[in-house]
């Protein structure tokens, strides 16, 4: 039996959702625009696209890169002459570098995570001096899966592709007309030379994401997907590292001794900041 | 009688920006004529107040509402608000204005807690489902989720309401090849409603966002013979339009005789007989 995929999806009318969700968050915090980190990949591309045209072009853009990447790199200025946008390019290597050598970390991943809570600094930092909000970039299948890092890529004020798999932010970014070269450009992190998220995980991301769908969208159960054609051991897999990543989606847990908790039975929505 | 939906997106938690709202929609209703203009559900406060409800709900006597009730003068119009009713709790309401005071209320039946709602956290349900007269027509309020129930249309239908109003907040959920996917069963709700129970229905929804959660809008009119006369967009506020008219009633009832053959006895007996016990 084949395996279901994706359903087919209104790219014109999610990006318009998408365009006014940013500027309903920029609007009601009073910010001055928006500043999104730029790696040069498809969903920090996308993202900076629907920003830009969200806020009438009041973006910051940023690359912070850690070595030599030029496909990325190209990438990344491509886009900024694509949004006619002025880009800032801040090497963040010396930093990182002190901080590898003075905590003796060589591991990749310690490395990528180091590197990824270093980008948020410096987004925060900018954030705070402009006014600026921070988009977030990343999407439904990393997040689900756990493919970020925790107060790292993952911290931001909102998350516009955050409901979306992987394989809807490269449809959309083809709706966008995104340029060609980051439209083929492979997901990665960059942590190595040669590094691929699919070939990290061990899962194509459109195999991923309809497993993904079937199981948390439309509740299917683990066992149910078997039957319907997934791949067993697929399957396990994307279960295993979606069960692995829940303590992502979460605030710190609080140890409940009052009446009424943060993050509980304190509920408050983030609108009221206006009253 | 010319009625009209206004489509907007409430300032959340704030009395004062949504009452000059609104005041801004029944000029522009009256400008266009109107009779009868429906704000959505919880047009005057926004909708998701969670522990924000205790400080924004308001009694009937409540001097806002008696201020909104003075511009019921020129039209009459529905708004939404949480209700305080002293000594029991709170209640999600839509108010009935007409002719400079509040005609009816009407307090929210089914009140979801499925998936991303609250509403039965904070508020008690309603306890009854009635029509009432407005002039020459019988109307009916019901407050989004309860139109999903056909127990409660069934209520209005057998009292004989020519008309349902739906003032609602419908999220969106997912999107498919034709936009949001919910839009397709509301529609078919509302045109099967207005269909089999030979009947107006208004259903007016809300745009905008509370915390990444977005009202898609598409609210509709729709007639005795299951057409949409007025359709409004997505996402964006609005005031849409429909000419309504009795006589499209009595029309769809020589065409097709449902009203006269309903017998509400079977409905009783059926539930003294088979439910009830």
């Amino acid at each position: 039996m084949k395996a279901p995929v994706l359903p087919e999806m209104d790219y014109s009318f999610t990006q318009r959702v998408i365009k006014e969700f940013i500027k309903t968050e920029a609007e009601k915090y009073h910010f001055q625009g928006a500043v999104i980190a730029l790696s040069g990949g498809l969903d920090s591309c996308l993202t900076a696209v629907l920003a830009h045209l969200a806020l009438n072009g009041k973006i910051s853009l940023l690359y912070m890169p850690y070595s030599e990447h030029p496909s990325s790199q190209q990438n990344a200025h491509a886009l900024a002459e694509f949004l006619q946008t002025p880009m800032e390019h801040f090497d963040i290597k010396a930093t990182a570098d002190s901080l590898f050598q003075g905590r003796n970390i060589q591991d990749p991943k310690r490395k990528g995570n180091v590197l990824a809570r270093l980008r948020m600094n410096v987004l925060f930092d900018l954030s705070a001096r402009d006014h600026l909000m921070v988009v977030g970039t990343s999407n439904k299948s990393e997040m689900l899966t756990g493919y970020s890092t925790w107060y790292g890529d993952s911290a931001a004020g909102i998350m516009p592709l955050g409901d979306l798999y992987k394989t809807q932010v490269r449809g959309l970014a083809t709706y966008c007309q995104l340029p060609e070269s980051i439209l083929r450009k492979a997901p990665s992190a960059e942590l190595w030379e040669g590094q691929t998220d699919e070939g990290e995980m061990g899962i194509a991301y459109p195999d991923l994401d309809a497993i993904l769908y079937h199981w948390i969208d439309l509740r299917h159960r683990p066992e149910d997907l078997i039957q319907m054609g997934f791949d067993e051991k697929l399957v396990q897999k994307t279960v295993s590292l979606a069960r692995k990543a829940l303590f992502k989606h979460k605030l710190p847990i609080i140890c409940k001794l009052s009446d009424r908790t943060i993050g509980l039975d304190y509920r408050l929505n983030k609108e009221c900041m206006n009253l | 009688m010319k009625i009209a939906i206004a489509q907007i997106s409430p300032h959340f938690g704030q009395w004062k920006a949504n009452m000059d709202k609104h005041e801004k929609y029944l000029e522009l209703a009256i400008q266009n004529k109107v009779k009868l203009l429906i704000f959505p559900e919880m047009s005057l406060t926004g909708y998701a107040l969670k522990d924000q409800t205790p400080t924004l709900a308001v009694t009937l006597q409540d001097e806002k509402l008696k201020q909104l009730a003075s511009y019921s003068q020129d039209l009459d119009f529905v708004a939404g608000f949480p209700e305080l009713i002293p000594g029991e709790g709170y209640a999600i309401s839509s108010a009935y204005f007409h002719k400079g005071y509040l005609l009816h209320v009407h307090r929210k039946v089914y009140l979801p807690i499925n998936g991303m709602f609250d509403d039965l956290k904070d508020f008690r349900r309603g306890e009854s489902i009635k029509a009432f007269h407005a002039g020459p027509w019988k109307l009916g309020v019901l407050i989004c989720r309860d139109l999903w129930h056909m127990d409660a249309v069934q209520a209005l239908a057998l009292q004989k309401a020519h008309m349902i109003i739906a003032p609602s907040a419908v999220p969106l959920r997912s999107i498919g090849a034709q936009g949001p996917n919910i839009h397709g069963f509301m529609e078919r709700t509302v045109r099967s409603y207005s269909e089999h129970h030979t009947m107006y229905f208004a259903f007016a929804n809300r745009v905008g966002f509370e915390e990444g959660v977005c009202f898609y809008g598409g609210s509709m009119i729709s007639d005795p013979f299951g057409r949409i006369l007025a359709q409004a967009s997505f996402l964006d506020e609005e005031l849409i339009t429909a000419d309504i008219s009795m006589n499209e009633i009595h029309r769809r009832i020589a065409n097709l005789s449902l009203k006269h053959e309903e017998d509400p006895s079977l409905l009783l007996s059926a539930y003294e007989e088979e439910v009830l016990p």
